[in-house]
């Protein structure tokens, strides 16, 4: 019913493709917050 | 309210309700009940994760801290993805491997049946300090809306996620959640169009996040400038990739609640992805309900909004007060009504200078009329604790108030149809695994002869019991501030070390037996001295006096506390290791 396994191999580029989203969500987040922000208020 | 809100606030729970008993029904041996049969997609566990994690707390509360803060709340989840990819090539695999009911069970098979009960006991207190805190936040809801006391919408709530969690199990609750969390998206989406829709004319949404960015509130990532910041501020990039990975490690490879969801996967891999839903989702979620705050925190700029969210029971409050507070709150209101009709201002000079070289002056003059109109809020709110003794101010209600006047017949009905289903779908899961944790970790350990019926029967009474303790929790959260935080810091003086003791089976083959329970007792005083020692001492950070460590850290000293202490008893075998 739930079929073969998923291969390592394939499991580690998913988990690289999750780090680099983790790496892009930051990226885009510091670029609004540099956008939008008003340092010391 | 409208007939139609009320169908949709009474049908979609039930319906949800329904379909979950429907298919939890089925449950007729402790795998069945506890863990769905281990037979549920990725895509349902994914969903119910994130269900698990996001309760009422998280709209009402988060939004509210977006309108108060901004977005810097954001932090916590910056590290979540990581902590997902390290989650899914460790833990997941061991206890998929082992078979186990509950996180600690692997524990006892790693070191000793201490060390499981050690475990268990941790999680059960520090889940059951947090779960009334699902409870509490929809009371306040019901009890705007409907006029009820927030004591019998507690006992609503709570009888009712209680009775179908008894009854349907685990695949109860992983099926409910689905439903909830794409109510929840739902009710996220409707609040921020209606929030967008609600805007003057001439100011359009860039406009808007010009406005919250000149206000102090588009501030996705802090960097500190100085260790003391790093430390001390609670939300900044380092605290959050390195205490906040602490605290998502803990939470989903050792937080019973979490670890169950996943537990009832088909196979590996669907347990695998289920992990990775939030790895992808947790972000843009949490980046949403925050962006509504901040939104909703310009909207009142141009609509009329109170100078306190919770005026109502703030005029209840007056009624009966002394003359002279009375004329102290009018005048307060006075004041915020010139204060609110000059910061409109600003803020449309802004939004008309927002570019050129004029925008310097013009971001100054919105700036000081936002602290005038703070400073009002800040006068409210002690005349407030000062009258009712009421904590916590009003970050809980300011999500209320918005969508009570200003949703449209049929999307609030929807709105607060997702309130109480978040609710429940939170604390479903936390009965669930209470129970489980309870039963299995506790009960079937010292009685290993108990029959498999007595097993069933007992874990649906404990569920039963840990959804009264919910509910008679959830009269004394109140006592606790703003909740979101309050849930926080309780977890994150818990969840490191709970994570570190499995980490440290992992990085030390050599400990074993006895380290196990004496790690984590260890790791975990760490956290309690740091919290109830070091942090008895203050430093200003922009302006607030705030303890030394901020509460993310308290997930790595709790880890790395376990882990250390279990290494240097590591070097005496022979006083410490099960002998061969």
């Amino acid at each position: 019913m739930t079929g073969p396994e998923i291969p390592a191999s394939r499991w580690r580029t998913v988990y690289w493709i999750t780090v680099v989203y983790g790496i892009l969500t930051i990226v885009v987040l510091w670029w609004f917050t540099d956008r939008f922000h008003w340092p010391g208020v | 309210m409208h007939v139609l809100d009320w169908i949709l606030v009474a049908v979609l729970p039930a319906l949800v309700i329904w379909d979950g008993v429907r298919r939890g029904s089925k449950a007729k041996d402790l795998e069945g009940f506890f863990l769905a049969g281990r037979s549920v997609q990725w895509w349902a566990i994914g969903l119910s994760v994130m269900a698990t994690q996001a309760s009422a707390i998280t709209m009402i509360s988060i939004a509210g801290h977006g309108y108060e803060h901004g977005m810097r709340w954001l932090h916590i989840y910056l590290a979540l993805p990581f902590a997902m990819v390290i989650l899914c090539a460790t833990v997941v695999p061991w206890f998929s491997k082992a078979r186990v009911y509950t996180a600690y069970e692997y524990l006892e098979h790693r070191f000793d049946g201490t060390t499981r009960t050690l475990a268990s006991v941790l999680f059960l207190v520090s889940r059951g300090l947090a779960v009334g805190t699902s409870l509490y936040a929809p009371s306040i809801v019901l009890n705007l809306v409907l006029g009820i006391p927030q004591g019998v919408a507690i006992l609503l709530m709570g009888g009712l996620s209680a009775a179908y969690t008894v009854f349907g199990g685990n695949a109860a609750v992983i099926f409910t959640d689905v439903k909830q969390m794409l109510v929840m998206f739902l009710g996220i989406g409707v609040s921020l169009w209606v929030v967008v829709q609600g805007l003057p004319a001439d100011v359009g949404f860039g406009d808007a996040l010009a406005i919250a960015g000149a206000s102090g509130r588009m501030e996705a990532i802090h960097v500190a400038p100085d260790m003391k910041h790093v430390l001390a501020d609670r939300y900044n990039l380092l605290s959050a990739l390195l205490g906040g990975l602490f605290l998502f490690l803990g939470y989903f490879g050792a937080d019973q609640s979490q670890v169950q969801r996943y537990l009832a996967g088909a196979n590996v891999d669907h347990s695998r992805a289920s992990l990775l839903v939030s790895a992808f989702l947790k972000v843009p979620m949490q980046f949403a309900i925050l962006l509504l705050g901040a939104l909703i925190f310009v909207f009142y700029m141009f609509q009329p909004g109170p100078v306190f969210f919770r005026a109502d029971a703030m005029e209840r409050a007056m009624a009966t007060a002394p003359a002279e507070v009375r004329s102290q709150w009018d005048g307060i209101q006075q004041r915020f009504e010139v204060a609110a009709a000059g910061r409109r201002e600003a803020a449309l000079a802004f939004v008309q200078v927002e570019g050129t070289d004029r925008e310097v002056a013009a971001q100054a003059q919105l700036d000081a009329a936002n602290r005038v109109v703070a400073g009002l809020k800040r006068e409210a709110n002690v005349l407030h604790a000062a009258h009712t003794g009421a904590k916590g101010g009003d970050n809980d209600f300011i999500f209320t108030w918005f969508f009570l006047r200003e949703m449209p017949t049929g999307l609030l009905g929807l709105v607060i149809a997702a309130i109480f289903v978040a609710a429940m779908s939170s604390l479903d899961a936390q009965l669930n695994s209470l129970a489980t944790s309870s039963v299995m970790d506790l009960y079937a350990r010292f009685r290993p002869g108990a029959t498999l019926r007595e097993v069933l029967v007992l874990s649906r009474w404990a569920t039963l019991f840990w959804g009264v303790f919910a509910t008679v929790s959830a009269f004394f959260v109140a006592q606790l501030g703003q909740m979101i935080e309050a849930v926080n810091i309780i977890g994150s003086m818990f969840y490191g070390s709970l994570f570190g003791v499995f980490l440290l089976g992992w990085v030390c083959p050599v400990a074993r037996g006895r380290i196990g329970w004496l790690a984590l007792g260890g790791g975990f005083l760490c956290t309690m001295f740091t919290h109830f020692v070091v942090n008895q001492e203050r430093v200003v950070i922009d302006g607030r006096e705030v303890p030394v460590v901020g509460f993310l850290w308290y997930n790595l000293i709790g880890c790395l506390g376990v882990v250390a202490i279990g290494m240097v008893l590591a070097l005496f075998p022979n006083r410490l290791r099960p002998r061969a």
